[in-house]
């Protein structure tokens, strides 16, 4: 089931009386339940698109539809963010309450759902990214990666469908960025929520279903990550790496060793490897 | 001012000025909704200004100390909460004590001390500590976010004279959230432009006061970004102001508020019997 679907989107900043564009007639539909990257370099316009998934930006050309809704539509505002719920890089920018727990009520408050609803589902969601024993603690006391998974944990309690998460992990260390991965997989396993994340780390898009990459505000390759990395030469031009580990089976081909296939992870790489050695 | 700045220096100071003021825990006074803890204090802030005499002033006083044993907050943080307010006690004390007039005790030059300036002064004195100590209780007692409610709600009927109660209550808690962060990072920035050679400790006045350009600089500039990111990420959670909005926590009345009110009443009409009946104390 189509649960988004961008039809030419167009976008474009005005800057100094002159239009940049950002976005250029860009094609996409997104499945429910689906895991989508989205990768793409520093100014490929990623971020950009995904304000436009939940109508925080509107499209300049063509349209976005959100379960049929058009973003357009100011009346359906709320209903759109209620189900596209979005996630951000810094952490503590998107914390609003001086106590985690009511942090996380915040957005079913907005959205006048009942007092013990909103705790049933406040804890509900802790619960999800783990973050239950931490429930009373001051934002500031937490670290960033316990942040982020707050701020999960604060999409969660609205209930939406579909979840865009603007690079989560950018400014976190890697031990904060395994667990907030791992509450993404609960997302996607638990609460069968679509999760969109934009992201420049090869290593988070080779865990999800579906890559695309967007470059100069174009949609460059879309496929499984199987598909997206086998395309070693296209992605370096966009300026974007290889997976380590696809990289690593790369040069060891390009220097004579008979690897087969593309391995994303560090298992399919030993077992590739082997293989090779022992043919 | 010393400029080390960091997590180490900075957080203590911080934890002094705001979040710390909140003593966790279970007392009858914690459990008290927040919405009466705030009439009550308003209730006993008159009192203090209704009850005169040195008399009444120590009944005051009797019972604010009474309500700290009863909320288990040590006594001590009286005195911590009077510190910063010295200054202003002793001025206080000592321009009632030479201006007053009345039976000259002594005189000095183009001084003269009176008999009522110096009962005055000693009044004034008990009343302005009672008056922080039973204040500072409020905020000892209650935490932050059950103080913002409390205004929001105590002052939601005047949302009718579109006085913005939800608004003023939001931006409370938005400063309240962001002050821990805004210190740490001011840490930083002092720390970053000590690296590249700032001198922030020596000079006179005005020399360390164009030192801080620099470092209130970024930190305006990193607050926009952060207010204007947080705007989004409110939006994002559906946030379109106060109508249509319910709460996690709903405030209600209990047994406890009830027997707050009683004994804030019992003490009003105790205190002013007692002042009433008890000759004012002089020499």
């Amino acid at each position: 089931m189509k649960q988004i679907t961008v039809t030419d989107l167009s976008f474009s900043y005005e800057q100094d009386g002159k239009s940049k564009p950002i976005l250029n007639h860009i094609n996409l539909q997104f499945e429910k339940g689906q895991f989508v990257a989205v990768l793409g370099h520093n100014g490929s316009g990623k971020s950009t698109f995904a304000k436009h998934l939940n109508a925080i930006l509107l499209p300049k050309e063509g349209t976005v539809l959100v379960d049929g809704i058009d973003t357009k539509d100011e009346e359906m505002t709320f209903t759109i963010r209620q189900k596209v719920g979005m996630v951000f890089q810094n952490p503590d920018n998107q914390l609003v309450a001086t106590v985690v727990e009511e942090d996380v009520a915040f957005a079913p408050e907005n959205l006048g759902v009942p007092p013990e609803e909103i705790r049933k589902r406040v804890d509900d969601a802790l619960e999800a990214v783990g973050m239950s024993s931490r429930r009373l603690s001051a934002p500031h006391e937490l670290s960033g990666g316990q942040k982020q998974r707050v701020a999960i944990a604060g999409i969660i309690a609205m209930r939406p469908e579909c979840i865009v998460m603007d690079e989560p992990t950018a400014m976190l260390d890697p031990h904060g960025r395994r667990r907030v991965l791992a509450a993404v997989k609960v997302l996607k396993e638990q609460y069968g929520i679509t999760v969109i994340l934009i992201t420049h780390f090869m290593s988070e898009a080779v865990l999800a279903d579906r890559v695309v990459v967007l470059s100069d505000g174009e949609v460059l390759l879309d496929g499984t990550p199987r598909q997206v990395f086998s395309q070693g030469k296209i992605l370096t031009d966009a300026g974007l790496e290889l997976p380590q580990v696809t990289k690593t089976a790369e040069l060891l081909k390009a220097q004579g060793v008979p690897i087969k296939g593309v391995p994303l992870t560090v298992e399919e790489f030993a077992d590739a490897f082997y293989q090779a050695l022992e043919g | 001012m010393r400029a080390s700045g960091g997590k180490s220096g900075v957080t203590p100071m911080l934890k002094n000025i705001t979040i710390g003021q909140y003593f966790r825990g279970d007392s009858p006074i914690h459990r008290m909704d927040p919405r009466l803890k705030l009439i009550l204090v308003i209730a006993y802030i008159v009192l203090l200004f209704v009850a005169s005499g040195i008399v009444g002033m120590l009944l005051c006083l009797a019972a604010a100390v009474a309500f700290y044993l009863i909320a288990r907050v040590p006594l001590k943080m009286i005195v911590k909460s009077l510190k910063p307010i010295i200054p202003i006690i002793l001025f206080t004390a000592i321009l009632n004590a030479f201006f007053v007039e009345g039976d000259v005790l002594f005189s000095w030059w183009i001084f003269t001390v009176s008999k009522q300036g110096v009962l005055f002064a000693i009044v004034m004195t008990l009343r302005l500590i009672a008056l922080i100590a039973g204040s500072s209780l409020l905020t000892y007692t209650t935490s932050p976010i059950q103080l913002t409610d409390g205004l929001e709600l105590l002052m939601s009927p005047l949302k009718k004279i579109h006085f913005p109660a939800h608004e003023l209550a939001m931006m409370m808690t938005i400063a309240l959230r962001f002050i821990p962060t805004l210190i740490e990072e001011t840490g930083k920035i002092m720390n970053a432009q000590k690296a590249r050679g700032a001198d922030l400790e020596t000079g006179g006045l005005m020399q360390r006061i164009k030192a801080l350009v620099p470092i209130l600089i970024p930190l305006f500039i990193s607050a926009f970004r952060r207010a204007d990111e947080l705007a989004i990420a409110m939006e994002c959670r559906c946030y379109h102001g106060g109508e249509g909005r319910t709460r996690m926590k709903k405030l209600t009345f209990h047994l406890v508020d009830l027997w707050g009110l009683l004994v804030m009443a019992a003490l009003f009409v105790g205190i002013l019997t007692a002042v009433h009946f008890i000759p004012p104390i002089t020499f």
